[in-house]
């Protein structure tokens, strides 16, 4: 009974953690601006539409709403995002250190609901961040040129877009929170951070052998380009064939999350002063 | 002048000693090597003997071509990392330290102050672009100088031109990083801005976002090249694409047709360095 009581009032605390992060997120400086460039690369998109879909129709198969109407946007839509998720990842423990974290650690919750809080938090704002943008981008193609061929498959493959976006966006947020705890300072962390998340998009040095496996931004194009001809997009090869090459990949990635959260709990443990 | 140099040396000798600028010089030289070790993976494919991207029948020619735009992608895309960092430790990091407050109080003119960082701090990062220009041009010629024996000293008089390019390519994300940390307080997010303006540069110069708007507008070529030519991004893609790795074109030919754009490299430059300035006299950096 006590060890049920104790459960539930752990549920509540990260619950009440996670909404407070959430609401954090909402107004913060770079989801605005972030938001802001989101929705300018979603006009753009649209009103390009209106021309250069069509153009598609005579030669190229498939429906071109999704393999390039959705494709265009979709590098520059995972860059931003993956910038966000990081640097409000960063920001949440770092930004904290001086003040509402050091008062959050003195309350009546385990260091590691703290992290876990901060962690369901921001990856639900993550979440409806990339939900909003990729249906934004939808709504402005779908007024601007045509709606997609077949709704199912488009409902489909959004929800693969979004959902692999938000695990890379996750893991990145965790991987922020991580560089937030370990660097004494703000200033250390930020710029550490941003080297980081640049070296990952930028260069191929997280392409060589076995270290690719642990770059967020290689499994993630492996989810969403399965192979050369089998991604996301392509949507005269069918839905369950890309999910089935997608999926060990996806795993891949949810274990990714897994330890990292495990290593912030570690951290966060063993962290005296906050 | 004495108290500028002085204060340049400081500026020099902090960035020197910043341990998280040496994570960062270090990741530069690491990224060089890495791609280094690709070239050589390509080399040994032959990949320049059958790329159908290349547009001279020449396999000198089209790997003294991509080694000039390894060397200005490699240190501009790097360095614009370098320089954002520089830029914002320079000025957002002391004045969250207290540092350049402090500063600020001595008997010293605020231009003493800002030129001398700016030299200072610009003195560190040609440091830094010698030593990996030094590093990518010697790895390349010991990767490759066999194949690129016939044009070889073509390739060697422009590869000073590839960096210069890369350097004020660096200084326009230098002074706009400096820009943004004097004017926002908010040094966390002074730091982000100059992330984001950085990918609006590349963004600018794609043909998902600066073709779409072209297109619709109704003049995708003109107004597209238009649009690409205002990013710094698009700047360094005409001189590269365009003069440096145009080996039909002699080497007074590549620098005439580098000229425009490097100018307006330049003059970005000016304009972000005078616009610093300007904002470091006037705005309470306390």
């Amino acid at each position: 009974m006590t060890v049920e009581r104790r459960t539930t009032g752990e549920i509540v605390a990260i619950a009440q953690l996670a909404a407070n992060e959430f609401r954090r997120q909402v107004g913060h400086p770079v989801t605005i601006a972030v938001f802001g460039l989101l929705v300018v690369i979603a006009l753009a998109n649209g009103l390009g539409s209106i021309k250069v879909l069509p153009a598609f129709e005579s030669w190229m198969s498939g429906d071109i709403f999704i393999k390039v109407g959705l494709s265009q946007v979709f590098f520059n839509i995972s860059q931003y995002c993956s910038v966000a998720a990081l640097v409000l990842g960063l920001l949440s423990v770092a930004g904290d250190r001086r003040r509402t974290m050091g008062v959050l650690l003195t309350k009546p919750v385990l260091k590691r609901d703290v992290v876990a809080g901060k962690f369901i938090g921001l990856g639900a704002f993550m979440l409806l961040l990339i939900a909003v943008t990729y249906l934004l981008v939808s709504l402005l193609m779908a007024l601007a040129y045509r709606g997609p061929a077949s709704l199912e498959e488009f409902t489909l493959r959004l929800a693969a877009l979004v959902l692999a976006l938000f695990l890379e966006c996750s893991l990145l947020a965790g991987i922020g929170m991580l560089i937030g705890m370990l660097f004494a300072s703000l200033k250390e962390a930020i710029v550490v951070g941003v080297t980081y998340l640049c070296i990952e998009w930028f260069s191929n040095a997280m392409f060589m052998d076995l270290l690719k496996y642990l770059s967020p931004y290689y499994v993630y194009f492996r989810i969403i380009n399965a192979t050369d001809t089998i991604t996301v997009f392509n949507t005269t090869v069918p839905f369950a064939d890309w999910l089935r090459l997608a999926l060990p990949y996806a795993a891949l990635m949810v274990v990714g999350l897994i330890v990292i959260f495990i290593i912030n709990c570690i951290v966060i443990a063993r962290t005296e002063e906050v | 002048m004495g108290n500028t140099l002085v204060v340049a040396e400081k500026e020099f000798k902090d960035l020197l000693s910043d341990r998280i600028l040496l994570v960062i010089v270090s990741a530069f030289l690491l990224y060089i090597l890495v791609d280094l070790n690709n070239i050589r993976n390509l080399l040994d494919a032959g990949f320049f003997l059958k790329d159908p991207s290349v547009t001279q029948n020449n396999p000198a020619a089209n790997l003294a071509q991509t080694m000039l735009n390894q060397i200005t992608f490699m240190l501009s895309r790097y360095g614009a990392i370098l320089g954002i960092a520089v830029g914002f430790l320079s000025i957002a990091g002391e004045r969250h330290g207290g540092a350049l407050n402090a500063l600020a109080v001595k008997p010293l003119r605020r231009e003493t102050i800002i030129v001398g960082k700016t030299v200072g701090a610009l003195g560190f990062l040609v440091c830094v672009f010698t030593l990996a220009s030094a590093f990518i041009t010697s790895g390349l010629l010991i990767l490759a100088a066999n194949t690129i024996a016939p044009v070889i000293g073509e390739f060697l008089a422009r590869v000073p031109a590839a960096i210069l390019t890369a350097l004020l390519y660096t200084a326009v994300f230098f002074f706009l990083s400096m820009l943004i940390s004097l004017l926002i307080d908010n040094y966390a997010f002074a730091l982000i801005l100059s992330l984001l303006a950085w990918s609006v540069s590349g963004l600018l110069a794609t043909y998902a976002f600066a073709g779409y708007i072209a297109t619709f507008l109704g003049d995708e070529k003109g107004l597209g090249s238009l649009i690409v030519s205002l990013s710094p991004d698009g700047m360094i893609k005409n001189i590269s694409y365009n003069a440096l790795t145009n080996f039909n074109l002699d080497l007074w030919g590549c620098l005439d047709r580098m000229g425009p754009e490097t100018f307006k490299l330049a003059a970005i430059v000016i304009v972000l360095l005078v616009l610093s300035f300007v904002a470091f006299q006037r705005r309470d950096i306390a």
